[in-house]
């Protein structure tokens, strides 16, 4: 036999493998090892291995006969389909196997002792978190509303891509091929089931219904001591996915736009926001009296050592980013010893309203003021 | 009445006379593993001298294999092949009872439509 006619017979078997997918490897490999025997024995004899090979018929269809008279035969009970607290516990074992990676990893790496321990990088924030930000920063927000929140487009360094690729590969590859294609997945394994095509149609059955050799020892063994690291896991995986899910959504509905923030709100950003102009004003030019207008008297101490470090010659510029709940952070850009970073003040801002006849007269005023002496990396803050 | 078209009837009949010879194909080859240890081509070879192969060879590999799930044969992988390993089929105890009751089926079968033949 030329190789022309032994690359055809492999082809032929190669196919007739595919179609007994799903039967446990051991018996199809003692099938393909018997039809090899056959159609090289009569290629022998009639010396035509096209000819063999048509008679034999075709590859897919012999498989499908194969696989059929096994799982349903025309006289004889079926196989019966696997219970389905099996197939739900391989089920639930191969989401989390496939696609847990997808939260834990981006989660994993923005611990401290991940990201700057192993990683030797600064903070780095999940993933998801970014890709939300990028897709508000820059299709989401108008420039005014951008320019007001002091947000900048977020920036994803390559490995990350390389990173989230990986695990989307891993999760279509472990779910399509191994899970579906080849039924060699974890939760597959742990519960001994498998899948298979009969007449165009997917059933899931135990293994030991279809198979036709005795198991190997020790193969019946109970595996459910996976779930022990299983559950825990999926547990987990569920809640960061849920906390990712209602971070993405939440975001797009938060009131970017000023019609939909609470007027109130608005306005005492707004407020606070133009107050803390004016003291930085005072600051920037070395007036400490005029800072301490807009406060209420209890933080001159505080003042004055803000005057002095932004007096300093590696003063450059501030920033000012509100927040929630009456506080807002001012931040001062400084270059020490050839780092720049940022030094960030906390200061706390109270409304106080007082009745004058008929009018409300409403006043603010900074009551607290919390200094920060340590210089972080030069990149922005996320505000609030 | 409409009148059937000729090839109409062929197809029919060629349908019928397919799963009819189906239907005992295994019946052929239990009779055949009774009488000698047989392999898979020579089991072949022997249903297609007998016009016994209705569909292509490789079918009969999926009644071989129904066959061993069910008892009525077993099999033994030996080495002496020209062209590699053969996998001989033997017929077991309950694959000769089942032979048997097989066949006095068969005749009771048979006897039944030779006599309506014999009426005619």
């Amino acid at each position: 036999m030329n190789e022309t006619d032994r690359a055809r017979v492999e082809g032929y078997l190669k196919e007739v493998r595919a179609g007994l997918r799903g039967l446990p490897a051991i018996d199809a490999d003692d099938t393909l090892a018997e039809m090899r025997t056959h159609i090289l024995e009569e290629i022998g004899e009639r010396g035509d291995a096209a000819a063999v090979l048509r008679d034999f018929g075709v590859a897919a269809e012999v498989a499908s006969e194969i696989v059929e008279h096994r799982l349903q035969p025309d006289d004889g009970p079926a196989v019966p389909v696997a219970p389905i607290g099996l197939r739900y516990s391989a089920w639930a074992t191969d989401v989390v196997v496939g696609f847990g990676p997808l939260v834990l990893v981006p989660t994993l790496i923005s611990f401290p002792f991940v990201s700057v321990g192993l990683l030797g990088e600064g903070t780095i924030m999940p993933i998801w978190v970014v890709l939300v930000a990028m897709v508000l920063t820059r299709w989401v927000m108008s420039p005014a509303e951008l320019a007001q929140s002091s947000m900048v487009n977020p920036s994803i360094p390559a490995w990350q891509w390389v990173m989230l690729a990986v695990l989307i590969g891993w999760a279509a590859f472990y779910w399509l091929v191994l899970r579906r294609q080849q039924s060699a997945s974890l939760g597959m394994w742990m519960t001994q089931l498998r899948g298979v095509r009969v007449n165009d149609e997917r059933i899931v059955v135990r293994t030991r219904d279809i198979s036709q050799h005795p198991a190997p020892l020790g193969s019946g063994r109970s595996r459910w001591w996976i779930l022990i690291v299983a559950i825990p896991t999926g547990c987990l995986c569920i809640l960061l996915a849920l906390y990712y899910i209602t971070f993405g959504v939440g975001a797009f509905l938060q009131p970017w736009d000023s019609w939909a923030q609470p007027f109130e709100a608005r306005q005492d950003s707004e407020r606070g926001r133009a107050l803390v102009e004016d003291f930085a004003g005072g600051l920037v030019t070395g007036d400490a009296e005029a800072a301490a207008r807009v406060t209420d008297g209890s933080v001159d101490a505080q003042i004055a050592e803000l005057v002095d470090r932004w007096a300093e010659p590696g003063f450059r510029t501030y920033n000012i980013y509100v927040q929630a709940a009456g506080w807002i952070i001012l931040s001062e850009q400084v270059t020490t010893g050839g780092t720049t970073g940022w030094r960030d003040s906390h200061l706390r801002i109270e409304k106080t309203e007082r009745a004058d006849g008929y009018d409300y007269i409403e006043s603010y005023r900074i009551t607290a003021i919390e200094l920060d002496d340590m210089l972080r990396p030069d990149e922005p803050l996320p505000e609030r | 009445m409409a009148k059937r078209k000729t090839s109409g009837a062929a197809d029919d009949f060629t349908s019928w006379a397919t799963q009819l010879r189906k239907g005992i194909v295994e019946l052929m080859i239990l009779s055949l593993v009774d009488a000698e240890q047989l392999y898979g081509y020579a089991i072949v070879r022997a249903l297609k001298e007998r016009g016994g192969l209705v569909a292509g060879e490789g079918t009969v590999y999926p009644v071989l294999r129904r066959l061993e799930a069910d008892g009525l044969v077993t099999a033994a992988w030996s080495d002496e092949g020209p062209a590699g390993p053969r996998k001989y089929y033997t017929i077991t105890a309950a694959g000769h009872a089942f032979l048997d009751r097989a066949w006095a089926e068969w005749d009771g079968v048979s006897d039944a439509l030779h006599d309506l033949r014999g009426e005619r």
